[in-house]
């Protein structure tokens, strides 16, 4: 090794021991192994051919507007679950959270997984799990069909600045066509989250270890009937923060 | 079962993917914990590790290690946070004092507060290029050979050596401040 390397080794006490800590080592062993245990991971190829992306994106686009045109028939049926209550998760939704790529420290903390809600989509049932990251400003979901297909939702991290509220909204388009999602943060002092309409209904939007999920579809997706006004209110009722719509799908 | 054997064929069985991890965990940690502190090198050491094995088919051995392959997978995570560190470096060697939440011993600052005259090896350290600072970095910190670093890094083995003969006189001088005489 150069000499001023070695004088900077010594500089910096570079050579003392440092081991990795067990729980690191196995959480990182664990989202490893849970990506071993995918397709990606199984070893199957990704078709890479140009021809078939081509003809896989025209299927897309022809399903999208397919779904789009039945979604404007078809109740959207929205049910969303309070707490943990709800269907139970499955390792497949669990497998996509391990695996959510984001930012480093964005890492999702397995443990806060809970259902947020179901609604109906031509192609069936789909549940939405939501979960945060492990350093608690972030938060992401997976959005899980009947047919245990699994596709990433939104995810979304913010500054520590922006709570007790935050709230933002995405749509998975390209994968659900005609969903858009509405979700956020709510810490305490903030015990409740509202979501006004633009005909006048109101919902409480249960929290799910601070995190609110609204999906947005079907009718709730037309001119007078969108989501207008997301409040955040403390327990005593004071108003701690707003987000004015309408919100789009 | 080398490195390259492993990686090659985990192509077909994932599971063999594993020694690869065994094999190597430690020493990225140690390198990201020191370059980065605690918070950020237990998340960065696991994404090291998922980005190598979705990477594995594009892997080709320079030699039976893979740790240098996995050392540039981990620099470039680390090059992601260079605006930061050099914001931390010189904000250390302007005040010589650290924040609450830079207190982290085993980190590069840390050593960095704890050394004789950190504050000029610290000055001496926000100055570097990118390329220049991974280099050095990857060579003390990581302790790997010219050949290593470039391989790492995706440069030759004389590129490392010009690199590091280049920076050597801001090194040295820093240090000779450390240190009077250590190096004459």
């Amino acid at each position: 090794m150069t000499d001023y390397l070695c004088q900077l080794r010594n500089e910096l006490r570079l050579d003392e021991p440092l081991s990795a800590p067990e729980a690191a080592r196995d959480r990182a062993y664990a989202r490893l192994e849970a990506l071993m245990a995918t397709k990606v991971g199984a070893g199957h190829r990704v078709p890479r051919r140009r021809a078939a992306l081509g003809l896989a994106l025209l299927i897309a686009v022809l399903i999208g507007v397919f779904a789009i045109a039945w979604t404007t028939v078809q109740p959207f049926g929205l049910h969303l679950f309070s707490g943990s209550h709800g269907p139970r998760i499955s390792e497949t939704a669990r497998e996509a959270f391990a695996l959510e790529p984001r930012s480093p420290t964005g890492t999702i903390d397995l443990d806060t997984i809970e259902p947020a809600g179901s609604f109906t989509l031509p192609q069936g049932q789909v549940t939405v799990y939501v979960a945060r990251t492990r350093t608690g400003v972030g938060w992401a979901t997976v959005y899980e069909t009947g047919s245990g297909r699994v596709v990433t939702g939104c995810s979304t991290r913010l500054s520590p600045e922006f709570l007790p509220f935050s709230s933002s909204g995405c749509t998975p388009r390209d994968t659900l066509p005609g969903v858009s999602e509405i979700s956020g943060l709510a810490e305490p002092p903030v015990a409740s989250v509202t979501l006004t309409f633009e005909d006048g209904q109101k919902l409480l939007l249960p929290l799910h270890h601070g995190v609110f999920v609204y999906l947005q579809g079907g009718e709730r997706c037309e001119r007078g009937h969108r989501p207008a006004l997301l409040v955040a209110r403390t327990a005593e009722g004071e108003e701690l923060g707003r987000t004015e719509g309408p919100f789009d799908c | 079962m080398t490195d390259a054997e492993a990686i090659r064929r985990s192509r077909e069985d994932a599971e063999l993917f594993r020694p690869v991890f065994e094999r190597h965990y430690d020493p990225i940690w140690r390198y990201l914990r020191r370059r980065l502190g605690a918070d950020l090198a237990d998340d960065l050491a696991s994404e090291t590790f998922v980005l190598a094995f979705r990477a594995r088919r594009r892997y080709e051995p320079r030699g039976e290690s893979a740790l240098p392959w996995l050392y540039g997978i981990a620099a470039n995570l680390v090059a992601r946070h260079h605006r930061s560190e050099t914001r931390r470096l010189r904000a250390y060697a302007a005040l010589g004092a650290l924040p609450a939440d830079e207190l982290d011993t085993e980190s590069l600052l840390g050593r960095l507060a704890a050394a004789e005259r950190g504050r000029s090896l610290a000055e001496a350290l926000a100055a570097l290029r990118r390329a220049d600072r991974e280099t050095l970095l990857l060579s003390a910190i990581g302790g790997l050979t010219h050949e290593q670093v470039g391989e790492a890094l995706g440069v030759a083995a004389g590129t490392v050596a010009a690199r590091l003969h280049r920076m050597r006189p801001a090194l040295v001088a820093a240090m000779t401040s450390t240190s009077m005489g250590a190096l004459s």
